[in-house]
């Protein structure tokens, strides 16, 4: 399990974290979200030991990870920014990773190497983003993590390539049970396969439930009022549009009892439809100030 | 494979070695091309084995060191290169590697590429040598072991120096600038204050051994020469050897002190300037007071060549120097921020900065501390050594010691005269005048020493007048005992250890000056049987602090002595001995003597005439313009006339 317990980090006086707390199950393929700048990539760099906290916990399993060998060792790391010593192959890079962690599997290397179809005495700087990325997985995965932290990881990749890596992953999951904790901005392919989610926005977390709890929560529902009817008191609005008598209703709540409150003003037609991840997201940082705004040019 | 230990990582310690073969490769040949090679070439050329190892360790002290501190910061570039690309520190800082073991890796693997990179070269020539029958293992190891110890002391501290930045760019430049930024520093504010300050001691080198690419090249190796074969060989003193340990020494403290910084070095700095966060402020002011002080003086130097500057040169000086600190400050703001619009809310810092300099300059210039007027007294003094336009005279005698003392205060009473213009000064018109430096240096009973210059200016009367400062100082160095010491020789002057003597000598016929070769015995003859004489008698050895004076015009002959004494003993000795051990007690074996004619000198005079064809021509009767300060006759130290 990964724990982060009140993470305060500053750049030159700029909060980036700001007393971030965020918890990741063991097992948990965990999605976090949030605007640009909101301290994603920060807390990723502190989870996998590479910056070190002004104040607060980064724990995996109880241990710190900053300077913990063994801990760094069942940490695999896929960045954004993919980098590889400039003349190396992807042998090369399999010999420096296979020396440093003991966990490194051949087999699995052989193995994954006939699925990627890269040419491992190719020099990686000569390969495109997406083949690059490729070997990343590559290299990541063979190293049989316990949790695997990854930061826009399907970013250059095609369609075929990002199902076969997201299956690559997915399987690692159930067989091996690993810890996925992965960032990015594409929430609908998240939605396909996280089950927790986080929702980060100016260095702190806003929302952090599995994703089944934060789709019941939010409830996008459709309806027409009769003449002169008004929505009953107490509802959570979070965001509200009408076109017409037909108003479009983004409500904080449980979608049973929603519906029970709103058939009692008597409707002329209710419809609960679903939200999606990106839904969610938009309106919930909308209610954080950062709604998409209207802009007149 | 993990590495079993927390402080040492064998994959890092490997791909280091292997990823950078293409820089150690460079290294060893460069330092093949710069020891073996020529080595060889020499040996080639000249069929002397004997000369391989000299060529050998001298190399390897000049060349070797330049290339060390060049090797150095290369090496830290490239091993500690991962510390300045963001991506390159994620990917490396997120390795299951403790930093401790990290940096020790690294540097581990960049130490022994070089290491192995001198031995290879001790390898190749090792054969050299053995090829041309010239094996000296005794001088080879002295050079292996100089290399290694300069490559540890400057890899060190490049180490040390890759770790206060997060710039590629800025390490050598740090690097280099922190190696040799205390001479630098040392020698402008040497040059600052010999402006204001009146009797401002000249350039010191106190400090240079902080510096030490400067300093190593500063201390050529020793050279004795064996016999009369000519042939030199050089060897490493003992200070040297003491140098270079404590060298060696402070690499590797700065090594371990690079090696706690980056345990604590914030990984996010990467492309930072400064990535140690407590010396931001340093950089800044310390780049800031460098600049006012380069660029002040350098532009000052520009617009002024006075001498002796007024309250508007030095108001002139202090804007430049305040430009300057502008320059510095903001330019270092800049350069930490990453962005020119530094100059809104920044301005505390420079005006402090200002005012602290104003306060500086002007505590120096109006003396607030006492070191212009600070002057021995003369019962603490165990002896004074003056120079003064090319001569020097080491007093000890307490009468000398006070009279020394005495002039000197008699000169910091008159600092407005020295310090004024040439052309107000009454009786420059046509006469002769100039000025002199003099330079008052005070070792004191309790082992203190103190040391004060000036440039004193003077007229041809100034020589004529009894008890002026000019007449004082002549005195003083001219005393029987400063004269006996200038002499200079320590070794015996016998026809076996005299190598050369020579008459050069003002000829009318020709219009020019000849040479007239002694033999041994006639050099002997002459020093011991004339010249010792007449230096005894306080005739010949003395020193004219002007040659226009109507003193000088009358005594001196256009005819110097010379002689070249050895000590022929020791170095027959030195030739048995070419192991590379320098000889005991040999050092610098030649001594030389050279003395000019006077009118007193009778003895040496009438040697000459009797045992020469030489006629000596008065100094004032060749016609040639000895210069303005000419000092003549001495003992040990070359003098014009």
């Amino acid at each position: 399990m990964i724990e982060v317990k009140n993470v305060v980090k500053t750049f030159d006086g700029f909060p980036a974290l700001n007393g971030l707390t965020l918890t990741v199950p063991d097992g948990a393929v965990y999605g976090m979200v949030g605007p640009n700048g909101a301290g994603k990539s920060t807390i990723i760099r502190h989870i996998v030991g590479i910056y070190k906290q002004d104040s607060g916990d980064v724990l995996v399993d109880g241990q710190p990870v900053f300077e913990n060998t063994a801990t760094k060792n069942r940490i695999a790391y896929i960045p954004d920014d993919l980098f590889y010593f400039p003349q190396a192959t992807v042998t090369d890079m399999m010999k420096f990773y296979r020396g440093i962690y003991p966990s490194f599997d051949m087999e699995r290397y052989k193995k994954l190497g006939e699925v990627f179809g890269l040419d491992p005495k190719r020099p990686l700087r000569k390969l495109s983003k997406g083949m690059q990325k490729q070997a990343a997985f590559w290299l990541a995965v063979s190293m049989r993590p316990d949790i695997l932290v990854l930061d826009e990881p399907v970013d250059g990749l095609d369609p075929v390539m990002r199902r076969q890596v997201w299956s690559i992953v997915m399987a690692d999951v159930a067989e091996n049970g690993t810890t996925v904790l992965v960032s990015s901005h594409n929430l609908r392919e998240l939605e396909d396969v996280c089950d927790h989610v986080g929702i980060m926005n100016h260095g702190k977390m806003m929302i952090e439930r599995s994703l089944s709890e934060l789709q019941d929560n939010i409830v996008k529902i459709q309806l027409a009022l009769p003449d002169g009817g008004e929505l009953p008191d107490g509802l959570d609005i979070m965001h509200a549009s009408s076109t017409g008598r037909l108003q479009v209703l983004i409500l904080r709540g449980n979608a049973e009892e929603l519906t029970n409150k709103l058939a009692a003003v008597s409707p002329l037609f209710m419809d609960v439809v679903p939200l999606t991840l990106e839904e969610i997201f938009i309106y919930e940082l909308g209610g954080a100030d950062y709604a998409v705004k209207d802009i007149v040019l | 494979m993990q590495s079993k230990t927390s402080f040492f990582n064998g994959r890092i310690y490997r791909t280091t070695l292997a990823r950078f073969w293409p820089l150690w490769g460079a290294y060893a040949m460069i330092m093949f091309i710069i020891t073996t090679l020529p080595m060889m070439g020499r040996y080639a050329s000249e069929n002397a084995q004997s000369l391989t190892t000299d060529q050998l360790l001298q190399n390897g002290w000049n060349a070797g060191c330049i290339a060390s501190v060049i090797m150095a910061a290369a090496t830290a570039m490239c091993v500690f290169g991962y510390l300045y690309n963001a991506r390159h520190t994620g990917m490396m800082a997120a390795l299951p590697v403790k930093r401790g073991a990290m940096y020790t890796s690294a540097f581990a693997g960049g130490l022994t590429a070089m290491l192995a990179s001198d031995v290879l070269v001790f390898l190749t020539a090792l054969l050299a040598e053995a090829g041309i029958n010239a094996l000296n293992m005794p001088f080879l190891l002295q050079w292996l072991a100089i290399i290694v110890m300069m490559n540890v002391t400057f890899y060190g501290f490049a180490a040390f120096c890759a770790m206060l930045t997060g710039s590629l760019a800025v390490l050598p430049l740090v690097y280099v600038l922190l190696e040799v930024v205390v001479a630098v520093v040392e020698q402008m504010v040497h040059s600052l204050l010999q402006l204001f300050v009146f009797g401002m001691s000249s350039g010191s080198d106190a400090l240079t051994f902080l510096s030490p690419p400067i300093k190593l090249i500063a201390m050529q190796p020793g050279t004795y020469i064996v016999g009369d074969t000519g042939i030199a060989f050089a060897y490493i003193t003992n200070e040297q050897w003491l140098l270079l340990s404590c060298y060696c020494a402070a690499g590797i403290v700065f090594a371990v002190l690079g090696l706690l910084l980056y345990r604590a070095r914030r990984m996010e700095t990467a492309s930072d300037v400064v990535a140690v966060g407590v010396l931001r402020p340093v950089f800044k002011y310390c780049l800031a007071g460098g600049c006012a002080l380069v660029l002040g003086l350098w532009l000052f130097n520009i617009i002024y060549s006075s001498s002796v500057p007024g309250v508007t040169e030095f108001c002139v000086l202090l804007l430049l120097m305040m430009v300057g600190a502008f320059i510095g400050y903001f330019a270092a703001d800049m350069l930490m921020k990453k962005t020119f619009r530094v100059f809104s809310d920044n301005w505390k810092g420079y005006i402090i900065l200002c005012c602290v300099i104003t306060a500086l300059m002007l505590c120096c210039r109006y003396d607030v501390f006492g070191y212009e007027k600070r002057v021995p007294d003369a019962s603490s003094v165990e002896s004074v050594t003056i120079q003064a336009s090319g001569g020097s005279a080491t007093l000890a005698d307490p009468e000398d010691i006070a009279a020394a003392v005495e002039l000197q205060q008699g000169i910091i009473s008159r600092k407005d005269y020295y310090e004024s213009d040439i052309s107000n000064v009454s009786g420059a018109g046509d006469n002769g005048y100039g000025y002199i430096y003099a330079t008052f240096s005070y070792e004191l009973k309790n082992g203190g020493f103190i040391s004060r210059r000036y440039d004193l200016l003077y007229t041809d009367k100034d020589f004529d007048i009894s008890g002026s400062d000019m007449m004082k100082l002549q005195a003083l160095i001219n005393t029987q005992s400063a004269i006996e010491n200038r002499k200079n020789i320590t070794l015996p002057v016998t026809a076996a250890n005299i190598r050369y003597g020579s008459i050069s000598y003002y000829d009318k016929t020709a219009g020019g000056y000849l040479n007239y070769d002694l033999t041994p015995e006639q050099a002997e003859q002459l020093y011991n049987d004339c010249i010792l004489p007449d230096i005894n008698d306080g005739v010949l050895g003395r020193i004219w602090l002007s040659s226009s004076s109507s003193d000088y015009l009358s005594k001196v002959y256009a005819l110097n002595i010379g002689i070249d004494i050895y000590d022929s003993a020791k170095e027959s000795a030195g030739i048995n001995n070419m192991n590379g051990n320098k000889p005991v007690g040999v050092g610098a074996t030649d001594e030389n003597f050279s003395t000019t004619l006077t009118t007193d000198a009778a003895r040496t005079l009438k040697w000459i005439k009797d045992n020469t064809e030489i006629v000596p021509v008065m100094e004032k009767d060749t016609g040639i313009d000895a210069g303005k300060t000419a000092a003549a006759v001495n003992g040990g130290t070359y003098y014009e006339g």
